[in-house]
């Protein structure tokens, strides 16, 4: 009985719960009773434009992209391709971008796309905040880095909504692969990120490593996920089953990712083409033991050995095809993973017993982060210069 | 007289806007309220509540920028102004489990969703509001990040990480 309960499964469990139609229906009479007794008080000539037409819907500006790249010349949205946020033509660079992934239909290159674009998003705001001054940027700009920042949270959002896909299908081994380059994108997006100069560095940045500390915390969680269904389905099908299930898996990754090493051999640098063929030997090795112990009986242990084999082909295949310039990435790191590894910046026990605000709780670390650097700023100015040349903005 | 039959019909889209409203969101909305109040009757009143008042806004001619977010908004005014007036008190377990409609659950299931329902709901309660309102938000009524970052004000970021924290917090209260 000592089954962790996944707050996630009730909430989405309750979401489903049907509501009272009898009482919405006798509300919905008496509101209609109610409207012809009380009518409008003034003559309204356009009601639709006085009542919001617009609902919660999100899918209009990516329409209303197309109709704009479709009026608009192909050399505009060829010349947006090197825009940066706060310029004229960036946010016709993310509807060019949009309307790409639209007319993608491989979820395969679809989340690749998503995640060079999601990169994309960070390399654009360190470029920002690196050569823009302080002192002039202007409000256009710190909105359109925070729509940067909006961006690069959306595409990892839609990638990380397509393993709960996967899961829902049952297909493990898909999920942990989305959730693989996942975790792989979060590392490579980390070492982008420069060593803040000053204040509106300091927090913008801050911005953009709370997002990226809280994908991975949601990562690690769909990393549990996955397991913790495999375990189910393992309960389900028996221990022969699933073995076997796992063995055509491992072979069919294999003889995928052979596939792709020798499609794309000649367009890659050594490196990551040596890497990827040692994963994929990994691979086959870890495939052989599991066959051998599913001769032997030993069902349990050709599972995991066979899990462990897709998981290495899974790596060989993401470094292939979405991180040529990735370093070798041991996932075995993330398999002893759990909720207190992952740090997000704060006590949460603590922060909800003294019931402290959210916002005064990043102020204060924000605060704390701007004295740092500027002490950090003092000290170095006076050993350079013997001057104080301390951030003012 | 063809004057007289379009004022009427101007008036009657109106109506018919918002009634359409109402079957879009009447649901969702009382489904968030009830998750957040304590009891049936409560919900229902405040759910009512939220209508009414809404079209007493509209009928004076004011604008109303996107009518989902503005019936959320007003629902939790409402909440916020019942908890002002009633201290919180506790609630039983078959208070809570009343709106369920039991005709489409076996007897088992219904018993099982109103202990979840009861266990979520007493660790909701005590996450600070915009914690609870943001979570419920979420998985309750299905709500984008985008529609939460706009109902709540806060940025993509912040309600990322509340969603984080809060979950993480559920998770680790619930097991205890």
């Amino acid at each position: 009985m000592n089954k962790k309960i996944n707050p996630k499964n009730i909430l989405k469990k309750i979401s489903g719960l049907p509501t009272d139609e009898q009482f919405l229906k006798s509300l919905r009479e008496q509101l209609a009773d109610y409207m012809k007794n009380t009518p409008p008080l003034i003559k309204i000539k356009n009601p639709e434009k006085l009542f919001g037409a617009r609902s919660f819907s999100f899918k209009m500006p990516a329409v209303l992209g197309l109709i704009v790249i479709l009026l608009s010349s192909g050399a505009t949205a060829l010349a947006s391709q090197k825009s940066l946020p706060g310029e004229t033509l960036y946010p016709v660079k993310l509807l060019t971008e949009d309307i790409r992934l639209v007319v993608t239909l491989n979820s395969e290159a679809k989340i690749e796309s998503r995640i060079a674009l999601a990169k994309k998003r960070i390399e654009e705001i360190q470029t920002v905040i690196s050569t823009v001054q302080p002192e002039q940027t202007t409000e256009k700009q710190a909105l359109a880095l925070e729509s940067a920042l909006d961006n690069f949270n959306s595409q990892l959002e839609t990638i990380l909504s397509n393993t709960q896909k996967f899961k829902n299908k049952g297909d493990t081994d898909e999920a942990y692969e989305v959730a693989t380059g996942l975790k792989i994108s979060m590392d490579n997006y980390r070492k982008l990120i420069k060593e803040p100069q000053n204040k509106r560095e300091i927090e913008f940045e801050k911005n953009v490593i709370s997002s990226i500390n809280n994908f991975e915390g949601r990562i690690k969680i769909e990393f549990d996920d996955i397991d913790n269904l495999e375990k189910e389905n393992m309960k389900i099908k028996g221990d022969k089953n699933s073995a076997e299930g796992k063995i055509n898996a491992a072979e069919n990754a294999i003889k995928a990712v052979e596939k792709i090493i020798n499609e794309r051999e000649k367009n890659l640098n050594e490196q990551t083409i040596l890497l990827a063929k040692n994963k994929l030997i990994e691979a086959k090795n870890l495939l052989d033991g599991a066959k051998t112990d599913y001769q032997n009986g030993n069902y349990k242990k050709a599972f995991d050995g066979a899990k462990k084999s897709v998981k290495t082909a899974s790596i060989a295949n993401l470094l292939i095809k979405v991180f040529p310039e990735a370093e070798l990435y041991e996932i075995e790191k993330d398999e002893n993973h759990n909720d207190d590894d992952f740090n997000d910046g704060s006590d949460d026990d603590e922060y909800i017993n003294d019931k402290k605000n959210e916002d005064e709780m990043d102020e204060k670390d924000i605060q704390a982060n701007i004295l740092k650097t500027i002490d950090f700023a003092k000290k170095n100015s006076k050993n350079k210069n013997g001057k104080d040349n301390d951030e003012n903005d | 007289m063809k004057k007289n039959y379009k004022k009427k019909n101007e008036e009657m889209s109106l109506e018919n806007m918002f009634l359409q409203a109402y079957d879009n969101y009447s649901a969702k909305i009382s489904r968030h309220i009830f998750f957040r109040v304590d009891g049936k009757e409560t919900a229902e009143d405040l759910t009512s509540e939220t209508f009414f008042k809404t079209w007493q806004y509209l009928r004076e001619g004011k604008k109303i920028k996107n009518i989902a977010g503005f019936l959320y908004q007003v629902a939790n005014n409402l909440i916020i102004d019942h908890y002002r007036n009633k201290s919180k008190k506790p609630i039983s377990l078959n208070e809570i489990a009343e709106p369920i409609d039991n005709s489409k659950y076996s007897n088992e299931d219904t018993m099982d969703i109103k202990i979840d329902f009861a266990l979520v709901k007493k660790h909701l309660d005590l996450l600070p509001d915009i914690y609870s309102r943001i979570i419920i938000y979420r998985f309750i009524d299905g709500l984008s990040i985008a529609e939460i970052k706009e109902l709540t004000g806060k940025s993509t970021v912040n309600v990322y990480v509340i969603i984080h924290r809060a979950i993480k917090i559920l998770r680790k209260n619930i097991n205890k």
